[in-house]
């Protein structure tokens, strides 16, 4: 049997499917959480994640298709995600060894503490990935010491699988800027993952 | 130098070029518990009814551009349409000829025929009572005529009364009473004077 389309989906969870509305939850649940995770943390992310899930489902009847339901569902998790974040900071912080701060020297000083693991993690290609483990928290390390204008759009290209287009309407910036700032989060990344100065 | 403030230049890497590693993903445990949330949520919307027809939804979303075209459509005529009522309101009201001035016009077209004169009679009569009603008929081509020299008497003839037609052959254009062209019985059906009382106009 065809699956179902996001489109009928959405048009069936409103009509008070309860089936398509899981369907649908679950097809996109994995990709909503890694971006949440990719932007408030492995700490947030879950319950980035719960409040994204839970704001689709309050935002659907409002949902008229002019968007992708992906893009507006990533947009909703981006959000989500940052609100964790700004909570987070709210909060007193008991021990975060290598919390970002948004300051660019202590962000290159903690980057450049990243063990050579993340090397491989991050993609230099004179080593095999494939016979290495990947250092989750390194790699969520270094993207926490991004600054968020980076990080988002990095982390919506490589966790969300979106197209530069798709960011750029999620975030609704100019498609040049997306492809900038991703850009630029790479070479950072690279750069911190080669201990460079 | 600032190291955010790199000129980076842009390049043709894909989104999806892993650099990152592979996504990370949730424990089955998380996952399932947040989308039985998200589910339970759901269902309290269902509960109050947020949910509706899913036909009807589809059926709606498709034509949600053509009625607002039909809207747009209905609310552009309506302009238009009140535009020239009141314009045409307006214009009536400054002319001082009146709907038998305009009846004079067409039968200054045959000057001197009666038949025209008794046609211009029985539309008089079945316009409206009055004045124009007693115009003789060796009045009306006259008054036309003076009407189509510009001059402003043509409507001065409206409700005097009709003179004698031997005289009448004899003498110029009829005269203007002291108050002016007086507008006061167009054959306007009662009604339509009605309205232009409701809208401001005096021409009845």
């Amino acid at each position: 049997m065809r699956s179902r389309t996001d489109t009928e989906l959405v048009t069936a969870s409103q009509g008070g499917d309860r089936a398509a509305m899981e369907e649908l939850l679950g097809r996109h649940h994995d990709r909503l959480y890694a971006v949440c995770r990719g932007i408030a943390g492995a700490d947030d992310a879950a319950d980035a994640t719960q409040a994204a899930l839970m704001s689709v489902v309050r935002g659907l009847p409002r949902f008229d298709g002019r968007a992708r339901f992906t893009t507006w569902s990533h947009r909703i998790a981006v959000n989500a995600a940052l609100d964790e974040l700004r909570r987070r900071k709210r909060r007193p912080e008991p021990v975060d060894p290598l919390g970002g701060s948004g300051d660019s020297s202590r962000e290159r000083r903690e980057l450049e503490g990243v063990p050579a693991t993340s090397k491989v993690a991050m993609g230099t290609p004179s080593i095999d990935p494939a016979a290495l483990v990947v250092d989750r928290q390194v790699v969520e390390a270094a993207l926490a010491a991004l600054r968020e204008e980076f990080r988002v759009p990095l982390v919506l290209a490589e966790y969300g699988g979106l197209e530069y287009s798709e960011i750029a309407e999620t975030l609704e910036i100019p498609v040049g800027t997306v492809r900038s700032r991703i850009a630029r989060a790479r070479a950072q990344l690279l750069d911190s993952g080669r201990g460079s100065p | 130098m600032n190291h955010d403030d790199h000129d980076v230049q842009p390049s043709d890497d894909e989104p999806g070029t892993p650099l990152l590693g592979p996504p990370p993903r949730p424990d089955s445990s998380t996952r399932e518990a947040s989308i039985a949330a998200a589910l339970a949520h759901y269902d309290e919307l269902a509960a109050q009814g947020a949910w509706g027809d899913s036909d009807e939804l589809a059926t709606r979303r498709s034509r949600r551009s053509a009625r607002l075209g039909g809207a747009q459509q209905w609310l552009a005529a309506a302009a238009v349409a009140a535009v020239l009522g009141v314009g045409g309101l307006v214009v009536l009201s400054q002319r001082p000829e009146s709907g038998t001035d305009s009846a004079a016009r067409s039968s200054a077209e045959a000057p001197g025929q009666t038949e025209s004169a008794t046609n211009l009679d029985s539309s008089a009569e079945t316009g409206a009572a009055g004045g124009a009603a007693d115009r003789s008929e060796d009045q009306q081509p006259k008054a036309a005529a003076a009407e189509a020299d510009g001059a402003p008497e043509a409507g001065a003839a409206v409700g005097s009364p009709a003179p004698d037609e031997a005289q009448l052959a004899d003498e110029g254009p009829p005269t203007v009473p002291p108050g002016g062209p007086s507008v006061s019985s167009p054959p306007w059906p009662p009604w339509l004077c009605a309205l232009f009382r409701l809208v401001g106009v005096r021409s009845c």
